[in-house]
């Protein structure tokens, strides 16, 4: 059978933040919610979770704190990240992925579909590349 | 012709010539009596004796009693040729009331002539390079003149009182490049460590190399310390070019701009903050429509649920493009307060009826307190019913379910003030003086839940202060909260009259 991946979604605003988890539900991911960096990172804590989404600007700690603060423990070094930000040229994408291994920093308003295509061609690849490892996982997949 | 006429010899004087003809008829008569007494006239000799007696006696008289006026006459066209003034004129020295007369006129001529002050003699292109050169000293804007290696050689008053000096001359033979401190590292980035100083200092160098360069004009800013104050100037530089001859340098005029810069980043920030408060629910509108259209299998109750939200983030958009044109308007000055008469009793209690949804949706308890006497207030009816709607909808959204919210409005001598009060969140100390900035919003996860812009009290506040009121809050976090609108009184109450 196959895993069912886990996606935390950080994002402060409600509205969008219940579209990107119906989306992500709707592609067959698992979703979890917060609706700030904090909340985020013990959700994280808990473990069990293969990619962050997150918001950049959001009350109590920022997308780009929180992902500061993540990469410096090991447990997180290589967790897919995927940075959502409605601020415009002002911030420096090129150089937030390079620094910090972002998978992508994708400016708002964006489509979910955009996103759930950045998404699940991750995960499926990272699945793909790590087959020899893990040999069920591999099988599911061709399966799938 | 006048010339002419004066480079003729001297006219006799009158007394001369009367006095030629008075001898003339003397001796005539003389002659005549002579040639009677001889006999070729049968005549007695005495009438004609009497009569050359008394023409000679006429004549003396004459001369005699002319002297005065001879010497009057005789300066006059003495002093009348092209070569002398009649400031040549001489007094005459008698006794009698012509010559005084004379000597008075000459007196009271020179002393009407005399020239108050000493004259100083300028050709008329002159007296414009005066005025040219006092206009440029005192025209208000910084100007400077230096020759080729920036050593200031003239400046107008106002570069005085830019460089912080009291006497435009205390300038000379500085060096601009020094004042201005383009010529080594300056202070500000002294201080300043790390990429930003390397910045700063390309950016120095940059400017005085465009600035010493050979380009005839050249404008820049640049941001520096003068005399302790930070700042930012537009330098505008131009060589002076002249024939071959002419003193060869530059002009320079420095303005300060660090008002509109300060202005403008004002603006910049307000623009920024605005473009990222629209795409929110832009971006929530384009997700959800697209939702909604691509994926298949979606129960009846979901699509509605999707449809609500489409329609709640088209109503936020709009109610935000109706305040940043608000805001706008306010920061430019242009919104318009109409003036009529206001009833805050019907406004506090539509405004309640207005919000009866959402605080039935939340089981809020709603109470309004209003005094049966309120006087009217004078102002804009429809926009003191937003800051009123708007507070008591702070009040419904900001406070958990089963709150409590009493609306009260009372008045004095002066003010009516109408209180909103909740038993919600409540709102921390450090961000309670931020409550009325734009764009604010708290960073209470609670808060962050509810849809919201941050304008709602900006503007309440501005509209209050265009009214010549105010908006005040107290707060305690987990307490609730107590805003306060208070409005100068705008006319008679109306017991039981309803104003038209």
């Amino acid at each position: 059978m196959k895993k069912q991946h886990v996606v935390l979604v950080a994002e402060d605003d409600p509205v969008f933040r219940r579209v990107i988890a119906f989306s992500l539900e709707a592609s067959g991911f698992r979703c979890e919610t917060a609706s700030n960096g904090l909340e985020a990172m013990e959700i994280l804590g808990r473990g069990g979770i293969d990619m962050l989404v997150t918001d950049h600007q959001m009350p109590l700690c920022s997308g780009i704190e929180m992902i500061d603060k993540i990469r410096q423990q090991t447990s997180f070094a290589s967790l897919p990240i995927v940075l959502c930000t409605a601020k415009g040229f002002e911030l420096n994408a090129a150089e937030l992925i390079r620094h910090y291994r972002l998978l992508a920093v994708i400016r708002k308003p964006f489509s979910p579909r955009q996103m759930i295509g950045i998404v699940s061609a991750h995960l499926l690849a990272a699945n793909l590349q790590f087959a020899p490892i893990v040999a069920n996982e591999i099988s599911c997949v061709t399966l799938a | 012709m006048r010339d002419a006429r004066l480079s003729q010899p001297r006219p006799l004087t009158l007394r001369v010539r009367v006095s030629i003809i008075g001898i003339l008829l003397t001796f005539g008569i003389a002659a005549l009596g002579y040639l009677a007494s001889i006999g070729h006239f049968s005549t007695t000799q005495l009438p004609w004796t009497v009569a050359a007696a008394t023409c000679g006696l006429a004549s003396l008289l004459w001369y005699r009693a002319a002297g005065t006026l001879d010497c009057v006459e005789s300066e006059l066209l003495r002093t009348a040729s092209q070569s002398r003034s009649w400031k040549d004129a001489r007094k005459i020295v008698d006794a009698n009331s012509v010559a005084t007369a004379w000597n008075r006129l000459l007196d009271q001529a020179a002393a009407g002539a005399e020239p108050k002050e000493p004259v100083r003699t300028t050709a008329a292109l002159d007296d414009e390079v005066i005025t040219l050169a006092r206009a440029m000293r005192e025209l208000p804007s910084a100007w400077l003149i230096t020759d080729g290696d920036c050593v200031i050689k003239n400046a107008g008053t106002s570069a005085a009182a830019l460089f912080a000096v009291n006497d435009r001359r205390a300038l000379i033979n500085k060096d601009l490049m020094e004042l201005i401190e383009l010529r080594e590292p300056s202070q500000a980035t002294s201080n300043v460590s790390g990429p930003t100083a390397n910045e700063l200092e390309e950016q120095r160098r940059t400017a005085l190399t465009r600035l010493l360069g050979s380009v005839r004009m050249v404008t820049l800013r640049q941001e520096t310390m003068i005399a302790g104050r930070q700042l930012h100037l537009r330098i505008g530089r131009s060589r002076l070019v002249g024939r071959s001859g002419d003193g060869e340098g530059m002009i320079w005029v420095v303005e300060d701009i660090t008002q509109q810069a300060l202005a403008m980043k004002s603006r910049d920030q307000f623009l920024m903050t605005a473009t990222h408060e629209l795409r929110t629910p832009l971006g929530n509108l384009m997700a959800y429509a697209e939702t909604l259209a691509t994926n298949e299998g979606i129960d009846v109750e979901q699509q509605k649920e999707f449809c609500n939200v489409l329609y709640a983030e088209a109503s936020r958009l709009s109610r935000l493009v109706d305040h940043l044109l608000s805001v706008g308007q306010m920061e430019v000055g242009s919104l318009v307060i109409t003036q009529v008469e206001v009833d805050l009793a019907v406004v506090v209690s539509d405004a309640i009826a207005n919000l009866h949804a959402q605080s039935e949706a939340k089981c809020h308890k709603v109470e309004s307190d209003v005094s049966p006497k309120l006087p009217p207030a004078r102002g804009d009816r429809d926009k003191l019913s937003a800051v009123i709607v708007n507070l008591i909808g702070n009040a419904i959204k900001y406070t958990p379910a089963g709150g409590q919210i009493q609306v009260r409005a009372t008045a004095d001598d002066e003010f009516i003030r109408i209180e909103v009060r909740d038993n919600g969140y409540g709102i921390t100390e450090s961000e309670l003086p931020h409550v009325f900035e734009q764009f604010f919003r708290g960073t209470n996860p609670n808060v962050t839940a509810e849809t919201g812009n941050g304008l709602g009290l900006s503007f309440a506040r501005e509209i209050a202060r265009l009214h010549h009121g105010e908006i005040d809050v107290v707060s305690r976090l987990g307490e609730g909260s107590i805003f306060t609108l208070r409005l100068p009184i705008g006319g008679e109450a109306k017991s039981g009259l309803r104003p038209i």
